[in-house]
């Protein structure tokens, strides 16, 4: 018994091993500390990295969805030093669009000054999906006066940092296209030329569809207007035609041969209910901007006069002339559109 | 003296009871190797925390700079400079940038100009559109930059890059 004690004590008093046990332990457990601590921060980096790349992605796309149309502009210089920049845009993109800056480059054409100046219009808009919008903006370019030829270019820059350059407005398509359809600064357009019923109460009956104004049934005594789409052709300077009061609509019915008989419409204003007004505002023409001008009164609206509904009085074929009184870059203008033929039954 | 035999049985017993305490104090050579183990273990322990602890903030160095490492490239990749105009004017020998900051990240400074001449430029001023000096650029900041004495061919192509502090570039052609 005694030996097996001594056995027994020998085996307990032999510990030399737990010393390497003791630093096995310590070193797996350094190694394992390192190893996932820096395991799983790397993975916390990648991750952190994936997600901005996810975001740079997303800003890309984000740019890349803005889609602005601005077509139709046109360049006008009112004032010297001052650029008008008339832009119609749409947003056909998926997303809202800011619009933050427009930048105007003005080039002297030769024979002038050799004037090359630039300036920016800090515009601040946005424009939704599918929303449309039309402005004139007026940039401050030095140098540029009412009486040079330029040529221009203008863009927006939209917040994400994409650039919109400005469609202008194709002149030669527009001269050669409508040159039959009107001499002068005025343009007429012959398919939308419509005549109405007029009610008492100065409603206008089926507006704004209307019937063909080539063709009156409405017989001689019921009042009637008329509309007509009239387009601003002002190549040379671009301003503004206003239509005053005295414009008419004025008929000839050849009821003898030795007589004949006229009948008219004085301009009016019609809202957009189709109600007549019974005074009259002037009216304006934008270049290039197809208009509806509506004539329906017996006498011109002004000087305290106020509507008064007129009727053909006549029947039969009647060549129709449009008679225009206004103003043209305000200065005293004048046309005679005489290009279509009335029945009146 | 005569020893009651009993008693010598019992007391005998009695050390046969504690025999490896006995053993022990009558072996001293067991003792030391007790006592030197324990102090061996003792020494493991203080080394290995020790070394616990050193490899621990090298680790944590190590992971610092890598997660700065990180984060600059992170940094970087938000940085987008959108060109809104390059104008030279040949009368004034005259290069104008107009640029904005239109990434997702604030801060955006610009190191250095290169220009297809090829000529990099390192002293410009950074002005926002009011004519103030800018000196970084935030989310959606405008700036221009001047810079003078530049001779550039009449209608060649020349492209312009715009280096920031970050170490982007962004680069946009423009006809003189």
């Amino acid at each position: 018994m005694h030996r097996a004690l001594c056995l027994k004590g020998r085996k307990r008093l032999n510990r030399r091993g737990l010393s390497s046990i003791v630093g096995a332990i310590f070193m797996v457990l350094i190694v394992w500390s390192l190893a996932s601590g820096y395991f799983y921060f790397t993975i916390t980096q990648n991750t952190n990295y994936n997600e901005a790349v996810r975001q740079k992605n997303q800003l890309d796309i984000a740019r890349m969805s803005e889609n602005i149309q601005a077509v139709n502009s046109s360049y006008i210089i009112e004032t010297n030093g001052f650029v008008t920049v008339r832009a119609k845009m749409q947003n056909i993109g998926s997303s809202a669009v800011k619009l933050l800056n427009l930048w105007v480059h003005v080039v002297e054409n030769p024979g002038g000054a050799n004037l090359d100046a630039y300036n920016f219009y800090p515009v601040g808009i946005t424009l939704q999906a599918g929303e449309r919008w039309e402005q004139d903006f007026v940039v401050s370019v030095t140098g540029v006066s009412t009486s040079g030829s330029y040529a221009f270019s203008a863009w927006f820059i939209s917040g994400k940092g994409n650039t919109i350059t400005l469609r202008q407005v194709n002149n030669e398509e527009i001269v050669v296209s409508q040159t039959t359809q009107g001499i002068g600064a005025l343009a007429m357009d012959f398919q939308e030329f419509r005549y109405y019923r007029v009610n008492p109460d100065r409603s206008i009956v089926n507006f704004p569809a209307g019937s063909s104004g080539y063709t009156v049934t409405t017989g001689t005594g019921n009042p009637i207007a008329f509309k007509i789409i009239l387009t601003n052709l002002n190549y040379q300077t671009k301003s503004d035609i206003v239509l005053q009061a005295d414009s008419v609509f004025f008929s000839i019915f050849p009821t003898t041969a030795q007589q004949v008989r006229g009948s008219y419409w004085y301009i009016v204003n019609v809202n957009e209910q189709g109600i007549i007004s019974t005074t009259y505002s002037n009216i304006v023409l934008r270049y290039n901007v197809p208009t509806a001008v509506y004539f329906a009164s017996a006498n011109a609206i002004k000087g305290g006069a106020s509507f008064s509904s007129s009727s053909p009085g006549y029947t039969g074929t009647s060549p129709i002339n449009l008679a225009l009184i206004g103003t043209k870059g305000g200065q005293p203008f004048g046309q005679n559109i005489p290009f279509v033929s009335v029945l009146v039954s | 003296m005569s020893c009651n035999p009993k008693v010598a049985q019992k007391v005998k017993s009695a050390i046969n009871h504690f025999a490896p305490a006995h053993s022990l104090i009558r072996n001293r050579q067991g003792v030391s190797l007790v006592v030197s183990n324990m102090i061996l273990i003792a020494a493991v322990i203080a080394v290995g925390f020790a070394a616990l602890l050193y490899a621990q903030s090298s680790s944590n160095n190590y992971v610092a700079d890598y997660g700065q490492t990180v984060n600059a490239d992170i940094a970087k990749l938000k940085e987008v400079i959108a060109f809104e105009y390059v104008y030279y004017d040949a009368n004034l020998d005259k290069l104008f940038i107009y640029f904005m900051n239109a990434g997702d990240i604030s801060g955006v400074t610009i190191e250095s100009i290169f220009i297809s001449i090829p000529q990099t430029f390192e002293e410009f001023q950074v002005k926002d559109l009011e004519g103030n000096e800018a000196g970084s650029l935030g989310i959606g900041d405008e700036a221009y930059i001047v810079l003078q004495n530049i001779v550039l061919a009449d209608n060649e192509y020349y492209t312009v890059k715009l280096t920031t502090g970050r170490g982007s570039i962004f680069a946009q052609s423009f006809m003189s």
